[in-house]
């Protein structure tokens, strides 16, 4: 079935039951007349039915739809389609760890010799470290595993003077300077890895199709300590086979970009992907935060297609330890996302891409909404003066049981779903560690989400005003690695949250106690925030869970070669250059000269009287 | 104070300064770097000191670098980088986005009610003919 007739049947699918059930609950209301906080209450119960339901209809055609991938892959091992391409693997890096960057540097470079590729790839770091002491690791990290890897020739390190446009202007200079020396370019996060053989598909699949711009694999969360992320992961793995499937289907040829993990057309990219500030003051003006979005939107509307080949595995990322990072991260992606709205009206975009723009701005904006829904709901059972929910809301008990129950499909049938699809093969079952443990898993990464629904509802609300009144939320390096979650900042972070919960349970208490049954999920939420914080954010739960056998996804159970060599190389430690393997010596610190006039020398360790570099240097020297 | 080596990679063949407003977009053609000669010019490290070990044998001293002495004249490149054109750099332009206008919804509607309208028209005129 084509993208076209995929799109048409999930709005039919989508809309038409939103529609009668809104119209049913608008019948319902509307005996003694519809109010104008009715009316405002049956919009926004539309709005959210449809964006929960987006999520379900999603999952099911990637259930029914078959595993999808792309019609024009090139076969594996084609060697014919395979042309004489050079690749750029660029990895912008921020105060990120060097050692843990060059170790998975290193597990790619391994993996992509396997495959005989590897002289079709270079691997560039860009970084924007200000901080002299991350720069100066970083190149000795750099040069730790070019002399490991004999890769000089192959791996190269830039740092730029200027952070401007951080991390868009980061690989726009990487571009503008040495973009015309390759083909395509696979753009990485710090914490990413990707197989050798992923970016050798990956390219194929460029090459097969000339029309590709871009193409986005679907990374799966991997090495999650805290319980947060193994639950977070736990999730990505159990329901995103599904949904990213009938993402895929969804978005044909006109998919988005989510900044990592795809391989870009350096032609296209070049031509089309230049970003002008937004017209205003930050944070909604200037710089483009979310640029990925945007990069899609300009290849697609230069006529590009961008593709999202959910088939494609061996792509990894590590998520955000603990709900205060992912909170940070969320508070970025808002502003981003926000910005956006300028684009909804932007000429020459086309119409996916605005629907994509707004399916981000929705992704943040579904929090003051249903905030919203929530005070209305109140407020019309405070005014009613309530004594039992179907009297409150003037509605039939059999209606409401029905509306409540296709808010409950529309919610959980994505869980459900893609459970009955993990249990019903063997071989899936025992990728989670069997199917009781499936199951308990889910069922409990089920109350876990309800518990944090409400906190994200209220985050995510206090972010959309924060953006709205004018404050920038920066953008600060990400923390990747599970450590201690301290009482008081869990406490300084969603203090809000339960203050606004224990205000909630004092009002109910006071004016409607037989709502408080009803809203327990969104009490406890709030409440136990804290709490709920500190301990998801921990290692030490995360380690008992895994001890457990709860949580565990395919990524755990039977590890890819190159998750087990990064594994390997974490617990034994990068060996630092000098230390027992080449010499006596730790190497000493470098002095920087910085070729391209774009960058500026540096020397924060000025040499001694007589500098030395490489014998491949004088060589040069020598020949000129 | 440089070495007179050094000093003259540090400069482009006489006049040539790749980089400047006018780039020269990108080239034709291409040609992969042999293994042993000179990496991608944007950082050539420069070790203060000698370790022991296989790498200080092939060291040679270059004669420092002065105090001071931090930037690269503009439009540098090492030893080596006209060799290799295919590394010109590339123009990337950022275009203002244009927001669509009350002027562009009622064009693009007009656009489409004479697109149907010549159908219809069509199929009228073909109606005729057939009657």
């Amino acid at each position: 079935m084509s993208a076209d007739r995929v799109r048409a049947l999930f709005a039919v699918l989508l809309l038409v039951p939103v529609a009668v059930v809104v119209a049913l609950m608008g019948r319902a209301l509307s005996a003694g007349g519809l109010t104008g906080a009715e009316v405002a209450l049956l919009g926004l119960y539309g709005i959210l039915l449809a964006w929960i339901g987006s999520g379900f209809w999603f999952c099911l055609f990637g259930l029914f739809g078959g595993r999808g991938g792309s019609a024009a892959a090139a076969a594996p091992d084609d060697d014919d389609r395979f042309g004489p391409s050079l690749t750029a693997i660029v990895i912008p890096v921020f105060h990120e760890d060097p050692e843990t960057v060059f170790a998975r540097i290193r597990v790619m470079y391994e993996s992509l010799e396997r495959t005989g590729r590897i002289n079709s790839f270079e691997i560039f770091v860009l970084s924007d470290s200000r901080d002299p002491a991350f720069w100066r690791e970083e190149s000795r990290a750099w040069f730790a595993a070019c002399l490991e890897l004999h890769a000089f020739h192959r791996l190269f390190y830039r740092r730029r003077a200027d952070n401007h446009a951080r991390k868009s202007g980061n690989i726009e200079e990487f571009c503008r300077n040495w973009g015309g020396r390759y083909d395509y370019m696979i753009v990485l996060d710090a914490d990413s890895l990707m197989a050798g053989e992923t970016m050798v598909e990956m390219v194929r699949r460029m090459e097969a199709d000339p029309r590709l711009g871009l193409l986005q694999t679907s990374p799966v969360c991997v090495r999650g300590r805290s319980l947060f992320a193994r639950i977070q992961q736990f999730a990505g793995s159990v329901y995103g086979e599904l949904l990213t499937r009938g993402l895929s289907r969804f978005l044909g040829q006109h998919g988005t970009y989510w900044g990592h993990n795809a391989i870009i057309r350096m032609r296209a990219f070049v031509r089309c992907c230049a970003l002008p500030p937004l017209p205003g003051r930050e944070p909604l003006g200037g710089l483009i935060m979310s640029h990925d979005f945007v990069e899609a939107a300009l290849l697609l509307g230069a006529g590009w297609r961008v593709r999202f080949d959910a088939d494609l595995g061996g792509s990894f990322e590590e998520g955000p330890p603990s709900l205060i990072d992912h909170a940070a991260r969320d508070r970025r992606w808002c502003q981003g996302n926000l910005q956006h709205g300028y684009l909804l009206f932007a000429k020459g975009l086309h119409p996916m891409s605005r629907l994509n723009f707004l399916a981000g701005i929705m992704s943040y904006g579904s929090g003051p909404l249903w905030l919203a829904f929530m005070i209305l709901a109140l407020a019309m059972a405070l005014e009613s003066g309530g004594a039992d929910l179907a009297l409150m809301w003037r509605a039939e008990r059999p209606l409401l049981v029905g509306v409540l129950g296709f808010t409950g499909l529309l919610l959980f049938g994505t869980k459900l779903a893609s459970l009955a699809y993990a249990l019903g093969d063997a071989h899936r079952r025992r990728l989670f560690g069997g199917g009781a443990r499936l199951v308990l898993g889910v069922v409990l990464e089920s109350l876990f989400s309800i518990l944090i629904a409400p906190v994200m509802m209220a985050l995510h609300t206090r972010f959309v005003v924060a953006v709205l009144a004018g404050r920038n939320s920066g953008w600060g390096p990400q923390r990747r690695d599970a450590g201690q979650v301290r009482w008081r900042d869990a406490l300084r972070a969603h203090g809000g949250e339960t203050l606004l919960g224990l205000c909630l349970v004092a009002f109910l208490l006071a004016e409607l106690p037989a709502l408080l049954w009803w809203m327990l999920p969104v009490i406890a939420g709030l409440v136990l925030s804290v709490p709920v914080s500190v301990l998801s954010g921990r290692a030490g739960p995360g380690a008992a869970a895994r001890k457990l056998g709860l949580f565990l996804v395919p990524a755990e159970v039977a590890p890819p070669a190159e998750l087990r060599a990064f594994d390997r190389a974490m617990r034994r430690g990068v060996p630092a250059p000098g230390n027992g393997e080449r010499g006596t010596h730790p190497l000493p610190r470098p002095l920087h000269l910085l070729a391209p006039p774009s960058l500026t020398v540096s020397s924060p360790d000025r040499p001694a009287a007589d500098g030395e570099i490489p014998a491949w240097l004088q060589r040069q020297r020598n020949a000129g | 104070m440089r070495s007179a080596p050094l000093a003259r990679a540090a400069r482009t063949t006489k006049g040539q300064h790749r980089l400047g407003a006018d780039g020269t977009g990108q080239a034709s053609g291409r040609r992969k770097a042999p293994a042993d000669t000179l990496p991608p010019d944007f950082l050539l490290v420069v070790w203060a000191g000698a370790p022991a070990g296989g790498l200080a044998e092939e060291r040679v001293p270059a004669g420092g670098q002065a105090e001071g002495d931090a930037d690269p004249p503009a439009g540098w490149r090492p030893h080596g980088w006209e060799e290799t054109p295919d590394r010109a750099p590339l123009r990337m332009e950022a275009r203002p986005f244009e927001t669509i206008t009350w002027r562009d919804i009622l064009e693009h509607v007009a656009g489409w009610l004479r697109a149907r309208l010549d159908v219809a028209v069509e199929w009228m005129v073909r109606a005729r003919i057939d009657a």
